[in-house]
């Protein structure tokens, strides 16, 4: 056991933190600590910087740009990106349909996606949810039936993320109606979004936002070399991507800047002749999300670096869970400490930004708990898997 | 940054589950209650023979010169064997002694405890008033080498049993720490009246000897914690895979198996928290809000896992025979000794503006 960081981990967070907080473009992250909305290009910027610095995508293998980093760098390296501000890398592309092409595409797949998809100038998006395959994803129903060299995509998808702004769609279809198992007849296939027959529709959530999207493909003809691996395989690869990346899915990173600035908000609003911060039952909130924050991000360090007799810690699966909770747990203290200012969602002369924020994120990121396997699949797959429970 | 156990560890803990199994958990056995269950010299003097009281004291102070990370080794064994000793309280008097007390005193008081032969006991809490390190009610008078003690201490865990107590009392000079020797209390009650006593410190030092002492105790405590929910959480488990209801499993209710789940990880936050906690009582100065705040992560699993763990055994849950209920009740006792969530959070939040976030990678 070892408390510390070793002498080389200290000097890869000090590098980290230096490369971050004086080198990364200061306005992007301005905009992002002070809770301004960042445009498309500001996201593709961001991330064809990362690349260049090679901090884009660590967890991919290093012949395509990936790091060779311990998990703890890997955690570091989050931790850093998060705290200073610096808008994260699409993780449609670094944390999902990369690692995927990374270990199951073709060469030709690598060579054609791989560089652009790391630099953001293909901005990917998923295509998995459809309006009857939620939690229940192996029931979706877009069809992909083979005709000579392509395949002709018919169906829909939902709750598609940033869809409006993307170039290309990672998507689950099904290819063999009669599998036996209905997990067994879906393939991994490519979209280029600009396809004939692709139509996106904006949905609008409850913030007012256009955050994600229903995606509709009518006859829509697809190359059969833009499918993934094997026909009707996946499952698994869904499975992997899924699980692939641990590192950064409990956003304790992000949680930890947000409680932060949520700690100066509450200095800011005035309690009698002191602040908002004095209030024992407010105060209290604080020093328990602070505790349970050290509690997550403990566990994200102990079950990342390791391997408990080789195998990946179990206790994995409950990051998303925790981490989305203590994310909610946070934006519902700061509609508190906004208290009356709560009430109006745009910012006034005497009624600062985050403070008319507050609701509206609170409210946008009743998300975090259902998207990415919602806490209700975790903890099913936390009691089957971990605990044993089987009906 | 490391949080695997060692290989010495893993022996220690192996040969603390075997002493434990060999006593079996008289208590749960008799099914009297979950009520404390009082000192058991046997038992004790099992785990002297292992080495667990002195695991963490210098060796040329009788002990071993282990760490934290071993005694919490340990204590998460007792944890999980449902057995109780008074391992935090001599970690507790014991760290007081060996900050404070004179060279002959520390040796021949940390000595005899590794040999099973002085059994140190701190008595910090008063009646009806909320936990504070700070005394109050029992107040010290004297000077040089000639002190009196009067006021009352409750409850003191272990009193009757103790060969010493450290005792900390009001002076005009602040917190006084001071060591009574040959105490006598019929039970949990410490009645001082005119009680000769030997100054150990005051004031400043008195201050911190106490708060580095109550994180260390604390660290064990925890730890102590981590193996009753484990137990907790396995014997749920256990009995929600094998008790049958309406004809099916009660593992087949998805109502049950969730809050199993959600049981799980707060036991695993609450572990990382532990473990982070003993790596910071083997340094110097131990930063004691670390330990508050592994306290208060360990406070909200305890209460999740116990209260779950009762609730999913039904009836049987609340029976004296039951050890369920037994760890229930010890969990229960844990996250209110030495300070409780209250205190930690006040203490806490005394500081909340000192620091812009809580850093644990350094």
């Amino acid at each position: 056991m070892q408390r510390r960081l070793s002498a080389d981990e200290s000097a890869f967070q000090q590098r980290m933190r230096d490369y971050f907080t004086q080198e990364f473009p200061a306005h992007l992250r301005e905009k992002v600590t002070s809770g301004r909305k960042l445009t498309p290009e500001d996201i593709r910027l961001s991330q064809s910087t990362l690349a260049a610095a090679g901090l884009a995508t660590p967890g991919w293998p290093t012949e395509w740009g990936g790091q060779d980093w311990t998990p703890l760098q890997k955690h570091i390296w989050n931790s850093e990106l998060q705290s200073a501000g610096v808008p994260p890398p699409l993780p449609f592309n670094a944390s999902m349909v990369g690692p995927v092409i990374a270990t199951f595409g073709s060469e030709e797949l690598k060579q054609r996606f791989l560089p652009r998809t790391a630099t953001a100038e293909i901005w990917w998006c998923q295509g998995f949810s459809e309006p009857g395959a939620g939690s229940d994803l192996a029931a979706l129903r877009t069809t992909a039936v083979r005709e000579g060299d392509e395949y002709v995509v018919n169906g829909q998808k939902t709750w598609t993320t940033l869809g409006q702004h993307a170039d290309w769609m990672f998507a689950l279809v099904r290819t063999d109606p009669d599998a036996p198992k209905k997990q067994a007849g879906i393939s991994f296939i490519l979209l280029d979004m600009k396809s004939e027959g692709i139509t996106v529709r904006p949905i609008r959530t409850i913030d007012g936002d256009t955050e994600v999207n229903e995606v509709f493909f009518d006859n829509v003809r697809v190359p059969a070399d833009q499918l993934v691996g094997e026909e009707n395989r996946g499952w698994d690869y869904a499975k992997f991507l899924l699980g692939n990346e641990r590192v950064g899915v409990a956003n304790t990173g992000l949680i930890k800047r947000w409680l932060a600035e949520l700690k100066e908000h509450a200095q800011q609003v005035r309690l009698g002749d002191g602040s908002l911060l004095d209030d024992p039952a407010i105060a209290a909130r604080f020093v328990d999300l602070e505790s349970q924050l050290m509690g997550l991000e403990l566990t994200v360090v102990r079950v990342s670096g390791g391997s408990e007799n080789g195998r990946p810690n179990p206790a994995s699966s409950i990051l998303k869970l925790c981490g989305s909770q203590l994310q909610q747990e946070v934006l519902e203290l700061a509609v508190d400490i906004s208290g009356p200012m709560a009430l109006i969602w745009d910012e006034l002369e005497s009624v600062p930004g985050w403070a008319a924020r507050s609701v509206p994120t609170y409210l946008n990121y009743r998300k975090a708990t259902i998207y990415g396997g919602s806490s209700e699949v975790q903890r099913g797959i936390v009691a089957a898997t971990i605990l044993g429970l089987k009906g | 940054m490391d949080f695997s156990p060692t290989d010495e560890q893993q022996a220690l803990a192996e040969a603390v589950r075997g002493t434990l199994r060999r006593h079996g958990s008289p208590a749960a056995e008799r099914g009297e209650s979950g009520a404390p269950s009082g000192h058991d010299d046997a038992l004790w003097q099992s785990l002297v023979q292992a080495g667990v009281p002195a695991l963490v004291w210098a060796e040329e102070d009788g002990g071993i010169g282990a760490g934290f990370t071993d005694v919490s080794a340990a204590a998460t064994e007792l944890g999980r064997a449902r057995l109780q000793v008074p391992l935090a309280e001599t970690i507790v008097a014991g760290s007081l002694i060996a900050s404070l007390a004179s060279d002959a005193v520390r040796r021949e008081l940390l000595g005899g405890l590794s040999e099973g032969t002085a059994l140190p006991i701190p008595a910090l809490a008063e009646p009806l008033r909320a936990w504070s390190p700070q005394p109050t009610d029992v107040v010290a008078s004297g000077s040089g080498d000639a002190w009196t003690l009067t006021g009352t201490k409750a409850p003191v865990p272990y009193g009757p049993d103790a060969t010493h107590l450290v005792v900390t009392a009001a002076t005009d000079g602040g917190t006084g720490v001071f060591l009574v020797t040959a105490p006598e209390a019929a039970n949990a009650e410490v009645v001082l009246d005119g009680t000769s006593a030997t100054l150990l410190a005051q004031g400043e030092a008195a201050d911190s000897a106490i708060s580095e002492a109550l994180a260390l105790g604390g660290v064990v405590l925890c730890a102590e914690a981590v193996g009753a929910m484990d137990e907790a959480l396995r014997l749920t488990t256990d009995y929600l895979d094998t008790r049958t209801q309406f004809g099916r499993k009660l593992a087949s209710f998805q109502t049950l198996t969730h809050r199993a789940a959600d049981m799980y990880a707060q036991l695993e936050i609450a572990r990382s928290a532990t473990l982070y906690a003993a790596m910071v009582a083997d340094e110097r100065p131990v930063d004691a809000d670390h330990v508050l705040r592994a306290r208060l992560v360990v406070d909200r699993a305890a209460r999740l896992v116990g209260q779950e763990a009762i609730q999913m055994h039904g009836g049987i849950g609340v029976t004296a025979e039951h050890p369920v209920s037994h760890l229930t009740a010890r969990l229960t006792a844990i996250t209110r000794t030495w300070g409780d969530r209250r205190s930690q959070q006040a203490e806490l939040a005394t500081r909340l503006a000192d620091h812009r976030s809580v850093e644990v990678l350094g």
